[in-house]
């Protein structure tokens, strides 16, 4: 006779009574722009990287040949954001200088979190002896200034973008690590995993089946930021030299030898730069987005 | 005079569960001096109600109604109404002590800003005297040593007395306590209690107590108004509410209480649960609960009826409409 | 807990024995890679007979744990080798290179304390609004914009267009000749000696270069300080706070301020330590004769006592700057334990 009401809701999340934080309407669309317009802009990038032969004013330019006639123009309808002191179209170089910088990005991000996961997640799991050995290893690594350790490495085995994609490679998996590291601290003590050790999983199986893909979806977001943050330090080693040789296009090599025309030719320093700028925002943005989008949906589980 | 006038409030916060009635139509109102307790569950809007009286809600709450505080509007707020009021008319004891003071201050540096604010002292000398007196009448062992210490040096029993000490600072008309004693051992709860009494003989302010507890309510409050699912459903003397309670839901909230001489047995708990402002039930929201519902109580929602000047009801037994005057209720 | 002068000894204790471990794997590490110091300190086209003069000169002839033992007593007697490539005490050559890059990591941490905090006070205070947005934005570009073309690009503005400020240098050709030297740091030199037209002129220098180092902090700062205090400002203690009557004012800039510092004081720390050489590319744009060029020279040449004593400086910095924001965090927050 009696029916049972709706089972109690617990008055909801504590209301704060200042600022709440996810909002409706004007909110929710202002969230909506800073969310989707990195994700087109980069897939922009992508598209210039990948097409650029097609879709360069002056191609042959952009792959470095150079065009004596045309030195140093300021920005104009030939020549859309001006010319370098080889005469060669900077944006054409701007376009086969975006495949450097993505290629060199996602390749150091992916050595990366490879690396680094495989350890923290070793260390975590393992524990005991293994774990310190591994940790202190991580945090020696850590504690040199990330970008010192890879030019150190770049002048020791020689400039090249290949040794430059090691460089930083190596001086980058300890953050992964770290990350990865905590977790698997906390999911060696779950039942499943227990479980599985006992009925005698292979410790490496473990690893590749439960515990990685337990820890990976901070490792991915982190990895999004990341790329800009990469291409940024990409762009400062190539800057000195130490990345991708004359003549191929890369962004931080336009930079470095915009130097020289900087107070006349503002255009050979700005424009490339502001390349590196923009993508590395952009990577940057979609990584916060992707960010809030994991802590609301875990929020609401 | 009034102190708090209360006239009508309601509040509705959009969700994505869509809009929840959190407060339907509540009138209530403080007296000077007087003490009025809200009872009711978890979840009933009760500490929401209490707080519009300073003006706090949450920023994506909609109101409707008016709450006045002496003469000053704060809802709809007016001016510096703000300013005006918290503090200086009402002060506020919260629930959980520990996490109601600020950690990474002393208790002196806490209550020194509010003697500075509210009784313009400057003096440091001037302040920590006048605190340590007030620690004094909440009954806090070595006030001295408590001017001085951070909170999580104190114990929960002499937290919630500092946070009682911190609302008299003010020197509040009225004191809202949302369950003050909720967070505290049962002797604690008697000590509190018995000073919350004390204290306000001596000072002479008013107070709106709220809780979920009847039993504490008849240990202070001079009114009573039982709450549900954010609706007042009965509202009164405490002397008689306690000892003639008139709505079923009221009755079996007092039947739920263990006296001398009951059973466990004997504790009728009432089925089912409050419900979610989401999905309050159609007619009377107690209903599906109600052990004398009849045939208009799942259709039409009860009036507020005042049986004498001070007592009031919202149920059909007391009201019925029309077409069900005579009718045989169960 | 424990007490104040034992918790110091054993940071102490702590800093001591990972210079042991830096210097030890780095040690090794330099002699791994080929190259031979030298020839290096021979310098250019070096004949056989000035290289083995040099080998002698160096102690390179001793075997290498000796070489090992004899670096950790220099250490503490004050001889900490000679540069392969300057040729000088390394000691001394730290104490030109390092006073004007703390300068400048100095400037730029205040300058991101400074900017970074109040605007993240602000952007909390409004959430949502427009300010709001725009601090978002402009924190997510200073944490994405490369530094050395921003430092490029004040260059092209504020010297090349407006001709406000200088291009590089620390200070202008006009005083270079007869800078004092008390402390060895520019401005307090400059400042002991009464010298003030020095002062300003080396301030001038300053900004540029500061603000460009700056960039990140300051996104940083104002970031994480808007997050803390939107997270403090949700607690049961604002909320009494603000009930009881507390003036709104100060619950922003002081009481809800000091839960939120915390966090931001600790990476501000690990910002200060790393830019002591991680300011490099604003050192190579301003030609600014610090640290980190002084860092990267050594690398590049594979200079090894420079390396390895900029690699004591730098871990010995790391540790002393923890030490303080562990200090600064215990006094804030008592509940902190050590």
């Amino acid at each position: 006779m009696f029916t049972r009401a709706a089972p109690q809701v617990a008055p909801g999340p504590r209301l704060p009574y200042v600022g709440d934080l996810l909002g409706r309407s004007r909110q929710a669309r202002l969230g909506a722009w800073v969310a989707v317009v990195p994700l087109a802009f980069i897939l922009g990038v992508i598209f210039v990287a990948i097409f650029a032969p097609w879709i360069s004013p002056h191609p042959a330019q952009g792959a470095g040949e150079s065009n004596l006639v045309a030195i140093l123009q300021p920005p104009s309808h030939t020549y859309p954001l001006g010319t370098d002191e080889l005469g060669r179209d900077i944006l054409s170089r701007i376009f086969y200088g975006a495949r450097v910088s993505l290629l060199t990005s996602f390749v150091v991000v992916a050595i990366a979190i490879v690396v680094g996961v495989m350890i923290g997640a070793a260390a975590g799991y393992a524990g005991g002896i293994v774990e310190t050995i591994l940790m202190r290893l991580t945090d020696f690594f850590l504690a040199f200034p990330s970008l010192l350790l890879a030019m150190a490495i770049a002048v020791v085995i020689g400039p090249s973008l290949k040794n430059m994609i090691l460089a930083l490679a190596v001086s980058w998996w300890p953050w992964y690590a770290r990350l990865v590291h905590g977790q698997a601290v906390v999911l060696r003590h779950l039942s499943f995993v227990r479980a599985a050790r006992v009925a005698g999983v292979k410790p490496f199986t473990i690893l590749i089946r439960h515990i990685v893909p337990n820890t990976i979806t901070p490792v991915l977001i982190q990895g999004t930021s990341d790329v800009g943050s990469a291409i940024i330090a990409a762009a400062a080693l190539s800057f000195l030299g130490l990345g991708a040789q004359p003549p191929t296009a890369d962004w931080g090599s336009m930079v470095s030898l915009g130097r020289e025309y900087i107070l006349v030719q503002w255009w050979y320093v700005t424009f490339p730069g502001l390349a590196i700028f923009l993508t590395a925002i952009a990577f940057n943005l979609l990584g916060d987005t992707l960010r809030d989008i994991n802590d609301a949906s875990a929020r609401r589980a | 005079m009034g102190i708090l006038d209360v006239d009508s409030l309601s509040i509705t916060i959009p969700s994505s569960r869509g809009d929840l009635r959190v407060v339907d139509q509540v009138s209530l109102a403080v007296e000077s001096g007087e003490v009025v307790a809200i009872v009711g569950e978890t979840g009933s809007g009760k500490t929401l109600t209490a707080m519009t009286a300073l003006g706090l809600y949450p920023t994506r709450a909609r109101l409707a109604g008016t709450v006045r505080v002496q003469d000053i509007e704060v809802i709809p707020p007016s001016g510096a109404s703000d300013r005006l009021v918290r503090g200086r008319i009402v002060a506020v004891v919260l629930q959980n002590p520990s996490t109601s003071l600020n950690p990474v201050f002393t208790i002196g540096q806490q209550i020194g800003e509010l003697l500075r604010t509210h009784q313009r002292l400057r003096k440091p000398g001037d302040i920590r005297r006048v605190a340590v007196d007030y620690f004094r009448e909440v009954e806090l062992p070595r006030p001295d040593a408590v001017f001085d210490a951070y909170p999580y040096e104190l114990s929960g029993g002499m937290q919630q007395r500092v946070l009682i000490a911190l609302a008299l600072a003010c020197r509040p008309k009225l004191i809202v306590a949302d369950e003050p004693t909720t967070a505290l051992d049962v002797t604690t709860q008697a000590q509190i209690l018995a000073m919350l009494k004390r204290l306000r003989a001596e000072h002479g302010m008013a107070m709106l107590w709220i809780t979920h507890d009847l039993s504490v309510a008849s240990q202070v409050a001079d009114r009573i108004a039982v709450l549900y699912a954010g609706a007042i459903v009965e509202m009164g003397p405490a002397g008689r509410v306690l000892r003639e309670p008139e709505h079923p839901y009221t009755r079996s909230l007092l039947a739920s209480l263990p006296t001398r001489g009951k059973s466990v047995r004997d504790l009728a708990g009432l089925p089912g649960d409050i419900p979610s402002p989401a999905a309050i039930p159609p007619g009377c929201r107690f209903h599906p609960r109600c052990p004398r519902r009849f045939a208009p109580c799942d259709t039409i929602e009860p009036a507020q009826r005042w049986l004498d000047p001070e007592r009031m009801v919202a149920c059909h037994l007391f009201d019925p409409p029309a077409e069900y005057t005579g009718t045989e209720t169960p | 807990m424990q007490s104040l002068p034992r918790y110091v000894l054993e940071r102490i204790g702590y800093t001591l024995i990972l210079i042991l471990g830096i210097t030890l794997i780095t040690f090794f590490l330099s002699h791994v890679v080929p190259s031979d110091p030298a020839a290096l300190y021979a310098g250019a086209h070096p004949q056989a007979a000035q290289i083995a003069a040099a080998r002698h000169r160096l102690g390179l002839d001793q075997p290498l744990y000796i070489q090992y033992l004899l670096f950790l007593k220099g250490l503490i007697t004050g001889n900490w080798g000679l540069s392969l490539r300057t040729h000088n005490p390394v000691l001394r050559d730290l104490v030109t290179f390092f006073p004007p890059t703390l300068e400048l990591v100095i400037a730029a941490t205040v300058l991101a304390l400074v900017i970074g905090v109040p605007v993240g006070v602000y952007a909390s205070a409004h959430p949502n609004g427009i300010v709001d947005g725009l601090v978002r934005i402009l924190g997510a570009s200073l944490l994405s914009v490369p530094a050395f073309w921003l430092a490029l690009l004040l260059q092209i503005v504020f010297f090349g267009h407006l001709h406000l400020l200088p291009l590089a240098g620390d200070v202008s050709s006009q005083y270079s000749q007869n800078l004092p030297s008390i402390t060895g740091f520019p401005l307090l030199d400059a400042l002991l000696t009464g010298r003030f037209s020095l002062f300003l002129d080396e301030l001038d220098h300053l900004i540029l270069p500061a603000f460009a180092l700056a960039a990140y902090p300051i996104g940083l700062v104002a970031r994480m300080t808007r997050a803390n205090m939107l997270d403090t400002l949700s607690s049961d203690f604002i909320l009494m706070a603000r009930a009881n009557g507390y003036p709104v004012r100060k619950i922003y800039s002081r009481y809800a301020l000091k839960n939120a510092i915390g966090a931001t004081l600790t990476v501000l720390g690990l910002i200060f330590a790393f830019s002591l050489t991680g300011d490099f590319f604003i050192e190579l744009i301003f030609f600014w004769q610090g640290l980190g060029i002084y860092a990267v020279n050594s690398i590049q040449y594979l200079d090894t006592p420079a390396i390895l004593a900029v690699v004591v400086i730098v871990a010995t910095a790391y540790t002393v700057v923890n030490l303080i924001v562990d200090l600064l965090r215990r006094a804030i927050d008592p509940r902190i334990t050590m």
